[in-house]
């Protein structure tokens, strides 16, 4: 386990990116506001929301692939120092730099191309090897990913591979051109429970491996708590409550993380119905006074007219909330 | 790596492409294997039956019309692959233009596709040959445009749904450029039904190209083209209905084994059909 505190490495810094998504009636919505956060060498990040809370668009924002209408307004990316907003081709970060393991696996791979060649295309692409040596290499990714009898499988269809094999063909594709930061945008979430686990064993297993860290998006909290390092939680745009595991579990201060961890269903104890939040995440061109989640919050009270600013509050932890 | 014919999946090609290659061999060939020299009048033996001398008889000017028929291949086979070829990267190119830039682009250039696709097809080839003069090479032209509309159609469908895909975000987000995603994801996906669609538009075009040259716009006598023999033969129909049937039964044989290659690759070339 690397501690974020022993390796100060900083590999991506991410420093108050704001992302609007520009309309042609309305004032521009802000998607995500002020996001700030860093990924260590070697670490796994958790990046935790709702659906609609900005996590997918601040991943891709940082690759470049946000959509049409969608702009990065304000705000620093550095990775290794270099400045990924300033000017820098975002095609050229992309499979080299930083590689995306998409969503949906199954939609996510070209049916008319053999596994074998999809993982083989980074390499295609960035590499100039011989396909000769290609196919070695593919072979090498896809038995590292545990897809068994690799080297023949490689020459099978996308549909002749199981959910959970598609997402380690997918895992093999973001490996082959050995990037140092691997973004992966719910990666899990198509897959039944035990898939869900062996894909969460297979990153942990890989970043030990090869040292890349890995920005885990994901809407499950508890999924998330079993492997990352840190945690950030989003909220409507804004990171809510941020720190290491521990912190963020153990001496959990923001209502919404609150309310996630409560509404994760446990074995024991079994309640007859799970706890919910009340109402729902305001949509990104809503106009809100003060603090984004206070319609929702218990703990709401007369401060949070106005919006609490993200204080830490010890060491790493810090929390956007004016009780905490 | 060997594996075991699968019927269910290869039967129909299996069955269509040696009737298919015959076809092409023919054509190919035409000049070694046609008994007779498919010009040379021999008056004394015109409207013979078939028989020992000549295999399928003779016609009224007492041409063989075995040989006949097997030159005339060559036309309809020039013809077909030249049409279709004209007619799929025409449709394709206009096809993936209108799916990839959408919008304005897409609106002007499927309309005018559907202006042209509003005419019936033998309609328009007469309207083409009769502003572009009657030659092989213009009813080649002919048909080819003729087949645009329907390629470009399809292309653009297939495209469309293609260019939804998770997969061409996934290529873009480890670093595929623009060109080699239209070639290298798009296109293979769109090239499956285009060459479907191509073997079916193949005996289409050796269907029209008879058409024209039964109505005296395509290739021009004496030059053979099944067309024009079935035409011929129209006069001699009760006396020597060979003069017809041959080519007929040419021309029946061929468009009919296209259209099954066209349904056996459609099974083929779907990957999701595999075992």
């Amino acid at each position: 386990m690397t501690d974020s505190g022993l390796t100060p490495e900083s590999l991506l810094e991410v420093e108050d990116l704001t992302i609007v998504l520009r309309h042609r009636h309305r004032p521009p919505a802000t998607i995500a506001r002020d996001v700030s956060f860093h990924v260590n060498a070697g670490e796994i990040v958790g990046l935790i929301g709702e659906s609609g809370s900005g996590k997918t668009m601040t991943a891709k924002s940082l690759i470049g692939l946000l959509p049409d209408r969608m702009e990065v307004v304000s705000g620093h990316v550095r990775f290794r120092g270099r400045d990924l907003l300033g000017g820098e081709d975002p095609a050229r970060v992309r499979g080299r730099d930083i590689a995306l393991i998409p969503q949906d696996a199954l939609h996510a791979l070209n049916p008319v191309k053999t596994i074998g060649w999809q993982v083989g295309e980074p390499l295609q692409v960035h590499g100039g090897l011989r396909w000769r040596r290609i196919a070695t290499v593919v072979g090498d990714l896809l038995e590292r990913v545990h897809i068994p009898d690799a080297k023949r499988r490689a020459d099978d269809y996308p549909h002749q591979f199981s959910g959970g094999m598609q997402q380690r063909a997918l895992t093999a594709m973001a490996l082959s051109m050995e990037p140092p930061l691997i973004l992966a945008d719910e990666p899990t979430t198509a897959l039944d429970v035990t898939i869900q686990a062996e894909i969460i064993d297979l990153i942990g297993e890989l970043r030990d491996a090869t040292g890349a860290s890995f920005l885990f998006i994901s809407h499950d909290l508890a999924l998330v708590s079993s492997f990352c390092d840190r945690i950030y939680v989003m909220y409507a745009g804004e990171i809510v409550e941020s720190g290491t595991k521990d912190a963020i579990f153990s001496h959990t201060r923001h209502p919404y993380t609150r309310a996630l961890i409560g509404a994760a269903p446990r074995l024991a104890g079994n309640p007859e119905r799970l706890p919910t939040i009340p109402g729902r995440i305001p949509r990104p061109h809503e106009e809100i006074r003060g603090c984004r989640f206070r319609e929702r919050c218990p703990r709401a009270g007369a401060a949070c007219g106005e919006a609490p600013r993200l204080e830490t509050a010890d060491g790493d932890h810090a929390v956007r909330c004016w009780y905490a | 790596m060997i594996r075991r014919l699968n019927w269910r999946r290869y039967g129909l090609v299996a069955a269509t492409l040696p009737v298919v290659a015959l076809v092409f061999l023919a054509a190919a060939l035409a000049p070694v294997i046609a008994p007779y020299d498919p010009f040379e009048l021999d008056v004394l033996v015109m409207l013979q039956g078939p028989g020992a001398d000549h295999l399928l008889g003779t016609d009224e000017l007492g041409r063989d019309i075995l040989s006949r028929v097997i030159h005339a291949s060559r036309v309809s086979i020039v013809v077909g692959l030249v049409a279709v070829a004209i007619g799929a990267t025409g449709g394709v190119l206009i096809g993936v233009l209108a799916a990839h830039f959408g919008g304005a682009v897409d609106s002007v250039l499927m309309r005018f596709m559907e202006i042209v696709f509003c005419f019936p097809a033998i309609l328009l080839a007469v309207i083409l040959m009769a502003n572009l003069g009657t030659s092989v090479l213009n009813a080649m032209l002919a048909i080819g445009i003729i087949f645009i509309p329907g390629f470009a159609r399809l292309t653009r469908a297939v495209a469309q749904t293609v260019q939804r895909q998770p997969f061409l975000e996934a290529a873009i987000c480890l670093g595929v450029g623009p060109f080699r995603l239209v070639t290298r994801e798009i296109l293979p996906n769109v090239i499956g039904p285009v060459l479907v669609e191509a073997a079916v538009a193949f005996s289409y075009a050796v269907l029209l190209e008879s058409a024209l040259s039964f109505l005296g716009l395509g290739a021009q006598p004496p030059e053979p083209s099944w067309g024009n023999m079935i035409n011929t033969g129209r006069g001699f129909i009760d006396q020597a209905p060979w003069i017809s049937l041959a080519p007929g039964a040419a021309l029946f044989v061929t468009v009919f084994s296209f259209n099954l290659l066209g349904d056996g690759l459609r099974d083929v070339l779907d990957p999701k059909l595999h075992d």
